[in-house]
């Protein structure tokens, strides 16, 4: 992969996200990639019969897109936005209620740190002047 | 760099504001309501599905940008058919709240004629990928290896 991007690499005064900034947007897809072989596949290719499945599928089709954003981090940006969105909106809405209401139990526990923990990291990894750039102040997409 | 007719980009805008406005309307109220008694998946079903409508929202300003935004819901519903509803389907063990997600799901089939598939070739598999390193200095010939 390096050998073909190589010889059109950009200079470093070029880029407009620095590399290492992309290279953490690929190192946490990639931790998730990985993660999703145990966590996301064996539930697929062998789901249980009572699961309704949206929540596994949404997942899988996350985990599926991750495969492209190890390519094209930036074109992907809005997979990263989605991550970050939907686990504030868990922590938000289900994960700190629900532990404020003072229920204990071990999967909650979990998921506070497996889903609640990720916004931050999302918020630190994103490239916020990119978003910035090209989804809130650039023209939007023609009407005519 | 491949076009894409305003015809089309309004097709996907319709798109985006049917799905924003779908899922405004049914998913987030009970997010706003959360009731704690929710079942785990449940839960994390909502914030999942709650964040497709929200993000559907800049789909209506940038709907080529917000493209992976449709390449996921087609791909999540892909996937939910083949390897949930088919599956029951037949050992014919769906019942009727499978039936109506079926029907439902099967809609995102529509997304196969909104996604401008010419562009997400051109962009998203034949185009390069975002840089792995920098150019070197001019006399260092090396291809790159790792970046340093």
């Amino acid at each position: 992969m390096a050998s073909t991007a190589g010889s059109e690499a950009p200079a470093r005064r070029d880029l407009e996200v620095p590399l290492w900034r992309l290279y953490l947007m690929r190192a946490i897809t990639l931790l998730f990639i990985v993660g999703g072989f145990s966590n996301y596949l064996p539930g697929l290719l062998d789901p249980s019969p009572t699961a309704r499945g949206m929540t596994n599928a949404m997942l899988g089709g996350l985990w599926v897109l991750a495969f492209l954003a190890l390519r094209h981090p930036l074109l992907m940006v809005p997979i990263f936005l989605f991550e970050l969105v939907w686990k504030t909106i868990w922590l938000l809405a289900f994960g700190l209620p629900q532990w404020s209401a003072g229920r204990v139990d071990p999967q909650l526990s979990k998921d506070l740190f497996e889903i609640g923990f990720f916004p931050f990291v999302f918020a630190l990894i994103i490239p916020w002047g990119y978003v910035w750039r090209h989804y809130v102040r650039a023209p939007g997409d023609r009407w005519r | 760099m491949t076009e894409v007719s305003p015809i089309r980009l309004w097709v996907m805008r319709a798109m985006y504001l049917f799905m924003a406005a779908g899922i405004g309307n049914m998913v987030w109220p009970l997010i706003i309501s959360h009731d704690p008694l929710v079942p785990r998946m449940t839960g994390v079903a909502w914030a999942l599905i709650g964040t497709i409508g929200l993000l559907a929202l800049l789909g209506l300003r940038y709907p080529l940008r917000m493209l992976p935004l449709l390449l996921f819901e087609l791909i999540w519903k892909a996937i939910w058919l083949t390897a949930f509803a088919l599956p029951r389907w037949l050992d014919g063990t769906l019942d009727e709240a499978m039936r109506t997600s079926i029907f439902e799901t099967s809609f995102g089939a529509v997304l196969l004629l909104v996604i401008p598939w010419r562009y997400v070739w051109a962009n998203y598999v034949a185009r390069p990928a975002d840089p792995w390193t920098f150019r070197r200095p001019a006399n260092e010939t090396a291809r790159a290896h790792a970046p340093s």
